[in-house]
């Protein structure tokens, strides 16, 4: 990889990311960060799924994918067009898999788990990406034992927000799958995969 | 207090592993303003504001509720503090962790008004609702906030998170020029 994710993640570090000592707002790379315990993040959406029982599950999982990939498409773009990416991570691309490498960079800096791995295929546009300690996993072993189906919405919708921003004009041109999750296997590892989402109605 | 401040920001540290993020020693991670107002209005589509808000709360309010207990212990002169003293240590973390500004407007008894100016989320709605087509909203929306103010008020009064109620009475999505927030603390 030629983006070097150390400097990027002592960069990071070296920002100083809190609050304005006046107005207490975290307004960087483009976008408005805030800071909050693993545990908020995780239990307003685990909780949620949890609390809307097995028979509304698909459309509770597909309400927190769906903001993910929101989120991701605006949030990566507005981070991708910022002052901070300019002067550390563009001058170092030089190819669409140099962005893709620059993009996880920064989203190991940011506390949701560690991306160690990503294919990303560019003749037929598709990404798997792996990710290890995802942060959802703890906390669902912790509190509802191991789970029959993969819990990492964040992550899913991040995966074909990447694709998006790299080879769509829009958000929604590609979905994602978590096919593989540590909270169903007590492992480490989940694993997903993002491709055009005509593809996967033309099987 | 600048002191515990200062400290609290030195105490960042990123696990290159797992990349996973503690401050002052418990997990925290970041994110956007995009993420949040996203997921906070799919959960009012599906649960109803109400409810919505009853969730987001107390996942909000048990997450700082331990954290802040430490803070309390680690801060020497905390038994001297008087309570605004304690509460405005407590709004100083708020701002390192970018949920905006906060202030006592009205103590009386054990009813309290905290309002805000740019509470986080609110700040975060009018940052997408042009390009994401929000209009004004006919229900507040700083449930997250609603959370931190319940476990700020708890430790600050050294009583346990069902002891306190908090309710947000204006926001500025619904037009409001503040949002403001009803806190009790139940004797
Ligand atoms: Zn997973
Ligand atoms: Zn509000």
């Amino acid at each position: 990889m030629s983006i070097d994710h150390n400097a990027v993640r002592e960069a990071f570090l070296s920002m100083g990311l809190y609050g304005d000592p006046e107005n207490g707002l975290i307004r960087r790379f483009g976008v408005l960060l805030y800071i909050a315990p693993v545990d908020y993040w995780v239990a307003r959406e685990l909780d949620f799924i949890s609390k809307m029982g097995a028979s509304a599950r698909k459309l509770s999982e597909n309400v927190l994918i769906d903001a993910a990939h929101w989120c991701a498409y605006g949030t990566f773009g507005g981070i991708m067009a910022s002052a901070e990416w300019a002067a550390m991570i563009a001058p170092h691309i030089q190819t669409v898999h140099d962005k893709l490498s620059g993009l996880v960079a920064v989203t190991n800096c940011l506390g949701w788990g560690h991306i160690s791995d990503f294919q990303l295929d560019e003749q037929n546009q598709t990404l798997e990406l792996t990710v290890e300690h995802s942060y959802y996993v703890g906390y669902w072993l912790d509190k509802y034992g191991k789970s029959e189906r993969p819990i990492c919405y964040m992550w899913t919708g991040v995966a074909a927000g990447y694709m998006d921003l790299l080879f769509g004009n829009k958000v929604h041109e590609f979905a994602a799958e978590e096919v593989e999750c540590a909270a169903v296997t007590g492992g480490t590892r989940c694993r997903f995969r993002a491709e055009r989402l005509k593809k996967k109605f033309a099987l | 207090m600048k002191e515990i401040i200062r400290q609290i920001q030195a105490a960042v540290e990123i696990d290159p592993e797992r990349s996973r993020i503690r401050l002052a020693g418990h997990e925290v991670a970041y994110h956007c303003e995009k993420f949040s107002t996203r997921i906070i209005r799919g959960l009012e589509d599906v649960l109803g504001v109400e409810e919505a808000n009853a969730l987001i709360q107390q996942a909000a309010s048990e997450s700082l509720y331990q954290p802040l207990t430490e803070l309390s212990q680690a801060e020497t002169n905390w038994a001297n503090l008087t309570r605004s003293e304690r509460l405005a240590l407590i709004f100083e973390v708020f701002k390192i962790l970018g949920y905006g500004a906060v202030t006592i407007a009205e103590a009386n008894g054990n009813r309290t008004k905290v309002t805000s100016s740019n509470s986080y989320l609110a700040e975060g709605f009018f940052e997408n609702a042009e390009q994401w087509r929000w209009s004004k909203r006919s229900a507040p929306f700083c449930h997250d906030m609603c959370g931190y103010l319940r476990a700020a008020f708890a430790v600050s009064d050294g009583v346990p998170l069902d002891r306190v109620t908090v309710k947000e009475t204006t926001c500025r999505t619904m037009g409001a020029e503040l949002c403001t927030f009803e806190v009790e603390v139940a004797q």
